[in-house]
């Protein structure tokens, strides 16, 4: 069965992704089981961290990391915190064991593009993709120039970057993205692709921060995405039947629907680009 | 968009891949299973709109051969009945089938107006209304008011919208120009006895002026966006 997973981005709440991940890494998804990842913003990290086989090492990263103001975190990023990350998880040797497309806001035309990093893409190539994925605006830089061309985050216009697995026909999409009124696009709901999307902070409460990588808020947030991913695992992923994988994730989005409604909606900004890009009718 | 040489995907207005260079295969623009009937590649709207025509079409053919074929003046349908059905079609594509690109709203509109004209005049050809025919009403009065009511819908159009394309707006100018021309002449020729009146010649220099200024505003502006584009 060929599964595709969806890392979308929501600054902090990434941790919870991580968290998700985990979870149902531990309760027993095989990781070899993906065949391709789409990741945007801090899900472009999250999906490193899953093609590289080294989950548990960027949940190290995450709970040790305590960023108090987002000056500090300027300050991180302007010093190359992506670099250093990557050189923390990923060695010269090392390659991705799963492909991935890393979204990124291509300012020059006003348009998504999604590169594709295969199993032998280069450190270097991988580390100037995935600084283009986490320039978040006037953290990272308000763009940056990669490529000969002005780029900004990946969220900027898909935070959910579902749109490479178009061209790339799977049996099974996961969608991870924290937007309690998300809906799959036409393309993917219409196709033959079983869709489950999981709001991965539905179960953060409104007192948890998006915006603040303070230790304690990541660790809560970590915690309760790791349980969450277990809980879904069993629920949904427990055997390989794709037609009762289909009907146990709609029930399970079911389930979850009144948890959603009552959800705010933290990343405003993003849902404000996302619809500049789909007002554009690119599709 | 998808390269099939490097693997990288694009949602915007390149033709081919940034990176390798690839050309993009282009895709089908017809999603087949919104279709309704996917064979023949026509959606529900075109449908009704394909089967509202057609009824239209057969209305006019029917009221033309009764019209002209039989002496039975009361039995053919009035320009009111066009009038009606006309004011629905064009209700009906415009709010309900909402299709937001304004030639549409402009060919409806004066695919509307001929037709009521047609009709009107066809239907009631010796009739008289406060002592003047209807081709004196048609084009000393209808026909210039609908060509000032286009104008000033693009006006509001154009700053609520800021939208100026050169060649979709020179459509409009020169279709509306040659309306407001040609009733120019009429005026001069004193043809209808348009010239005879007062308020008829009036409002058709009004609406000649009018196309003469956008007609010239439009030739400025189109340079000025050519000349910024250039640069």
């Amino acid at each position: 069965m060929k599964i595709g997973l969806v890392l979308g981005g929501g600054f902090a709440r990434g941790a919870a992704q991580l968290g998700f991940l985990k979870g149902m890494f531990e309760a027993g998804f095989d990781r070899s089981e993906i065949t391709l990842m789409s990741g945007s913003s801090i899900g472009g990290i999250n999906a490193l961290g899953v093609s590289l086989g080294k989950v548990d090492k960027l949940e190290e990263l995450y709970r040790t990391l305590d960023i108090v103001s987002i000056g500090y975190l300027k300050k991180m990023l302007k010093n190359h915190f992506v670099k250093d990350l990557l050189d923390e998880i990923y060695t010269d040797e090392e390659k991705l064991q799963i492909p991935m497309y890393i979204t990124g806001t291509c300012m020059s035309t006003v348009s998504t593009h999604y590169f594709y990093c295969g199993l032998d893409s280069e450190k270097e190539e991988l580390d100037k993709k995935l600084n283009i994925t986490v320039t978040f605006p006037f953290v990272n830089g308000v763009v940056r120039r990669e490529f000969n061309k002005w780029y900004l985050d990946g969220g900027g216009t898909d935070n959910i970057p579902v749109y490479p697995f178009k061209y790339n026909e799977m049996d099974l999409v996961l969608i991870l993205h924290c937007y309690p009124k998300y809906v799959p696009p036409h393309f993917m709901v219409y196709s033959n692709t079983v869709v489950i999307d999981v709001d991965i902070a539905a179960r953060c409460s409104n007192g948890i921060s998006t915006y603040s990588f303070d230790k304690k808020n990541l660790n809560e947030m970590i915690d309760i995405g790791y349980e969450y991913g277990k809980e879904f695992y069993n629920k949904v992923l427990c055997d390989r039947d794709l037609k009762a994988i289909k009907e146990r994730g709609q029930q399970f989005i079911r389930e979850e629907a009144d948890i959603r409604k009552k959800k705010r909606v933290p990343l405003n900004a993003a849902v404000i680009f996302n619809k500049v890009q789909s007002s554009r009718k690119f599709e | 968009m998808y390269c099939t040489k490097c693997g990288f995907v694009t949602r915007g207005i390149e033709e081919k891949c940034p990176y390798c260079g690839t050309n993009f295969v282009p895709e089908k623009k017809i999603d087949h299973k919104l279709m309704f009937l996917g064979w023949l590649e026509v959606s529900p709207r075109q449908l009704v709109k394909l089967v509202c025509f057609n009824l239209i079409f057969a209305a006019v053919v029917v009221d033309l051969i009764l019209n002209f074929g039989f002496d039975v003046t009361h039995l053919h349908f009035t320009p009111w009945m066009f009038f009606g059905v006309c004011s629905f079609l064009f209700l009906f594509n415009g709010l309900i089938f909402r299709n937001r690109k304004p030639k549409v709203y402009f060919l409806n509109s004066l695919g509307f107006i001929f037709t009521f004209l047609a009709t009107l005049i066809l239907s009631y050809q010796n009739a008289t209304l406060y002592g003047h025919d209807l081709l004196f009403w048609s084009f000393g009065c209808i026909l210039p008011i609908y060509v000032l009511v286009v104008y000033l819908c693009s006006t509001i159009y154009f700053i609520v919208k800021r939208k100026y394309n050169i060649w979709s707006t020179f459509f409009y100018l020169i279709i509306l120009f040659l309306i407001s021309t040609t009733l120019f002449v009429f005026t001069l020729v004193n043809l209808f006895g348009i010239k005879d009146s007062t308020f008829a010649s009036v409002i058709n220099y009004v609406s000649f002026v009018a196309s003469l200024i956008s007609i010239i505003n439009g030739f400025i502006l189109s340079y000025l966006q050519i000349k910024s584009k250039m640069l």
